[in-house]
């Protein structure tokens, strides 16, 4: 069990290594974004932001504004209509601007 | 009208539902057997504690080893279901921050059902028929075994709630998963060699901490301490 997970990490640092090197500034940005998403957030949603998660809904195109009141603050922006009411359910993350914005572009 | 509890996430928290009912029906006989059946035994008269063993403790094993087993079987269930909803590739929902903080819990789980099923419940069949006037060869080293696998389930009971609680980000703190796989082997070696203890030693230093109730009761707090804080330390 042991091996095997730490093979498949070793795979996985392998395929970000070799899958960032020849990318663009926006799409390494991105892949940043994707990456935080993936290691933070798939317990619930899905890696796939078109589609639901285990727990919580699809994010695609979800706003820097939205995300960050949401990650920071656990709330919606001021006259923003969830897909959801807030359920209180989603922790907060200590996430900085930057990691919100490449979190926004990956969800674009 | 829409029953979107019919739906896959529907299913997963039709799965977490049961996983708790089997897990209460398990962990409460286990604590049952720890915090009242033990100390009671321990002062009861003779003939008392074999019409309890023939006809009390059965009903209570039969609860333990089944609730032990739908426990285990909704609790990977769950995890493949996580797996399939994440949308993510193996590797990265392998290194993601559910199964890592959730990890020592599942393996805790696992370790704790295999107790119950192949240490526990063979061992307690034997007191069972001895009660019941079979002759049984080594009862008191049997009984013995079955009682130290019992405690460490007792103690990995405590500190394995913590960690059940701590899937999904639920446990407050940043997450970094750069050392996700050295985490995973820490926590394995852990647990690990307490489950060693419960199989080979008898007596002595590493018995003495969970011989009485309140010292198993520390020793979990003390357990769900030190991985957390090896958590703080590696995520």
């Amino acid at each position: 069990m042991k091996n095997v997970l730490f093979i498949a990490v070793m795979a996985l640092l392998f395929h970000c290594k070799q899958s960032t090197e020849n990318l663009t500034p926006e799409e390494k940005f991105k892949a940043e974004g994707r990456s935080l998403f993936v290691a933070n957030c798939i317990a619930c949603h899905s890696a796939n932001p078109d589609q639901d998660g285990s727990v919580g809904p699809s994010l695609r195109a979800s706003s820097f504004d939205l995300l960050k009141e949401k990650l920071i603050n656990g709330k919606y922006p001021d006259g923003y209509k969830g897909k959801r009411p807030i359920s209180g359910s989603m922790p907060k993350f200590a996430f900085t601007d930057e990691q919100i914005r490449s979190i926004e572009a990956f969800l674009k | 009208m829409e029953f979107a509890i019919l739906s896959k996430q529907g299913l997963y928290f039709l799965l977490k539902w049961s996983h708790f009912i089997f897990g209460i029906a398990w962990i409460g006989m286990l604590w049952y057997f720890n915090f009242v059946q033990g100390p009671f035994f321990a002062e009861t008269d003779a003939n008392t504690k074999t019409a309890a063993t023939q006809k009390l403790v059965p009903r209570a094993l039969w609860y333990f080893r089944w609730g032990a087993a739908f426990t285990l079987l909704s609790g990977l269930l769950l995890i493949g279901l996580n797996f399939h909803l994440s949308g993510a590739t193996a590797g990265e929902w392998a290194t993601g921050s559910w199964l890592a903080k959730i990890y020592p819990g599942i393996i805790m789980g696992i370790v704790m059902a295999a107790n119950v099923w192949f240490v526990i419940w063979p061992r307690q069949k034997k007191v069972i028929a001895a009660a019941n006037g079979e002759k049984v060869e080594n009862l008191p080293v049997l009984a013995r075994r079955a009682f130290l696998a019992s405690r460490t389930n007792t103690m990995f009971s405590i500190a394995l709630l913590f960690f059940m609680g701590a899937g999904g980000s639920k446990l407050p703190g940043a997450f970094n998963g750069a050392n996700v796989g050295a985490w995973y082997g820490v926590i394995a070696l852990i647990i690990g060699l307490l489950e060693i203890n419960a199989l080979v030693a008898t007596n002595g230093i590493t018995t003495k901490p969970i011989e009485k109730p309140v010292g198993v009761i520390h020793m979990g707090l003390v357990l769900a301490i030190v991985l957390y804080v090896i958590l703080v330390a590696m995520l």
